[in-house]
């Protein structure tokens, strides 16, 4: 059985917002969790990712942000990044790193799949902690950061930042 | 070293932002200027284009060709009056770089009355009544037995106003008395200053007379797009990352336990580095359905112009029928399809367009390569050969894979990588 978070991103991109709005060649990356209006968030960015001649697979900024909020998965937040304050400075249409990074290259499909499902497990104790008085112990974080910084590409951890920096500074081990 | 023999590479250029560098910049006297830019004109990776500013007044005054790709320039072209016209080339005709036959252009001579006729002359300019240089001619030994055996004709067509249309790169073989059109230029002025905006570009690669690349540059020479029109290239492109799926032959498949319309396989056309899998998949619905052809940059122009398309971001997914409808044919797209659909409107004569992840579709669980990607694809199902009736396969058109005409794709297979998308189907009609 899926997780919940990797069922909740598969609700929030077939979501007629997002259907409309994101070309459908966009990549779905890896979602932060925030609070806001004391209500769980989660903020989803989606790039393009393009094919190299040398069958290298590029990676872009981010493109879109999507905020929707946690278990109905409604929209509630939403820009074009180029668009968009702090990222309107990017250049979207240039590529910024190849996936995948040096730290897992090792890892074949399955391998990699393995992993981020390991990664969505993750999301789902740190959501139950903050959607009820479910624990999240030292443990449960040390490992979930393990893994997101295991399974991110560095080259978009810039645009993290700027889309999510509570989260990154809670959880990302470069500051 | 060869005489000819370009090296010493200073910076590379990526003109249209992949990545991946198409010019390279060169420094050839050593002053620390870059003086040469060479381009990968055929995107197959070489560079085998070189413009040069010999004198570096920022003027380019010649031109360099390297035919083969190995490194050794065959052919040089110069502009000593700085003009724009050619005034001599130079050719390497045994490939030992160095050149071994230059022949100067003769200046203002007068336009003979047809094509044919200019073939007598060496390394003519024509210049038509209105004073502008329609056709240069220039013969060459590029096979090296010290024999003519081709010429070069550059025919230039031009507006009322002067203003250049297109160039037409013919080559003329002496031996078989043949002419083939090998590149053409057309320039697109969009703003009305008689100045080109846009060059869409056409070269034949394999010399067989059909047109195998396609690029659009705009009035920098920076590449908007660009396609493969054939599968010249299916061997040396992406070959790693597709599994060898089987592909559709009617030999192995029973007709009468096939759904769908086989026949669509002959539309399919490969989509090149470009995300332009939605438009490829609807020009091939639209093809089959109206029986008519359509040019892929037409309908890319087309989706620009609705708002449903960026060059470098593809089509928002509800949009992904637009084109269908505004070719005329009725369209139904939902989500949560089911076989059974696809099924149905194969039977009733339609054509079947849906969303999957291309990830699941081009590497097994194995591989080494691969893509982070969820639903991200859009391929025409053909059809569904039932001929195996324990494993039935699905006959797509995939234009992201370079052998992507009538791939067979286990059923099962191909319902886990249309999941990704909710099962997302367009169901088209003419």
């Amino acid at each position: 059985m899926d997780s919940m978070m990797k069922e909740f991103l598969k609700k929030v991109k077939t979501n007629p917002v997002v259907l409309g709005l994101i070309p459908s060649k966009m990549g779905m990356g890896l979602p932060t969790v925030s609070i806001r209006n004391e209500t769980v968030c989660v903020n989803i960015p989606f790039f393009a990712e393009r094919f190299a001649q040398d069958d290298q697979t590029l990676i872009y900024p981010f493109s879109y942000v999507v905020t929707a909020l946690w278990g109905s998965g409604r929209i509630v937040g939403f820009f074009h990044t180029p668009y968009s304050g702090a990222f309107e400075t990017i250049q979207v249409d240039r590529p910024v790193g190849t996936f995948r990074h040096d730290a897992i290259k090792h890892l074949d499909k399955a391998g990699y799949t393995a992993h981020k499902d390991a990664l969505y497990a993750g999301y789902d104790t740190l959501i139950r902690a903050l959607t009820s008085d479910a624990p999240y112990s030292e443990e449960d974080s040390r490992a979930f950061i393990q893994l997101l910084n295991l399974l991110l590409e560095p080259s978009l951890k810039q645009f993290y930042r700027i889309m999510d920096a509570d989260f990154c500074n809670r959880f990302f081990e470069e500051r | 070293m060869n005489d000819n023999f370009i090296d010493g590479a200073t910076f590379g250029y990526d003109m249209d932002g992949d990545g991946i560098p198409d010019a390279v910049g060169y420094d050839l006297d050593g002053d620390g200027i870059e003086d040469t830019i060479g381009f990968d004109t055929d995107g197959d990776g070489v560079v085998d284009t070189f413009y040069a500013d010999s004198n570096a007044d920022g003027i380019v005054d010649a031109v360099f060709r390297d035919y083969d790709n190995d490194g050794i320039i065959d052919a040089l072209f110069i502009d000593f009056e700085q003009d724009g016209v050619l005034d001599m080339f130079m050719v390497d005709t045994d490939g030992d770089g160095v050149f071994d036959i230059a022949e100067t252009l003769s200046d203002q001579e007068t336009f003979q009355s047809s094509l044919g006729s200019a073939m007598a002359g060496e390394g003519q300019q024509l210049i038509g009544e209105n004073g502008n240089v329609d056709v240069e001619v220039i013969r060459a030994d590029f096979d090296g037995d010290t024999i003519f055996d081709d010429e070069i004709i550059l025919k230039h067509q031009y507006g009322s106003h002067g203003e250049l249309l297109s160039t037409n790169v013919i080559m003329h073989d002496g031996e078989t008395d043949t002419f083939r059109t090998t590149e053409i230029y057309s320039y697109l002025d969009k703003d009305g200053d008689y100045i080109a905006d846009e060059i869409s570009y056409w070269r034949d690669l394999d010399n067989d007379g059909r047109m195998d690349y396609f690029a659009r540059y705009n009035d920098r020479m920076e590449i908007i797009n660009f396609e493969y029109l054939t599968d010249v290239y299916v061997n040396e492109t992406r070959d790693i990352i597709a599994p060898t799926w089987s592909r559709y032959q009617d030999e192995s498949s029973d007709p009468a336990k096939v759904v769908g319309n086989v026949d669509d396989i002959d539309n399919w056309i490969f989509q090149g580095n470009t995300p332009s899998c939605d438009i490829c998949t609807q020009k091939a619905i639209i093809e089959s359905l109206t029986g008519k052809p359509v040019d892929v940059n037409q309908l890319i122009d087309e989706a620009i112009e609705l708002g449903v398309y960026s060059p470098s971001e593809g089509v928002n997914t509800l949009n992904l029928d637009m084109l269908l409808k505004t070719h005329g044919l009725e369209t139904k797209m939902y989500f949560n399809a089911t076989v059974e659909d696809i099924e149905e409107c194969l039977s009733k004569g339609g054509r079947v367009l849906v969303g999957i992840d291309s990830d699941e579709i081009w590497y097994p669980e194995d591989a080494s390569h691969y893509v982070s990607n969820e639903a991200d694809h859009a391929v025409q199902v053909v059809g569904i050969d039932y001929t195996n009736e324990e494993s039935p396969m699905v006959i797509l058109n995939d234009s992201g894979n370079p052998h992507g005409a009538g791939e067979m794709i286990p059923l099962e297979h191909f319902v886990g990588a249309w999941e990704d998308s909710g099962f997302q189907i367009i169901e088209a009609y003419a």
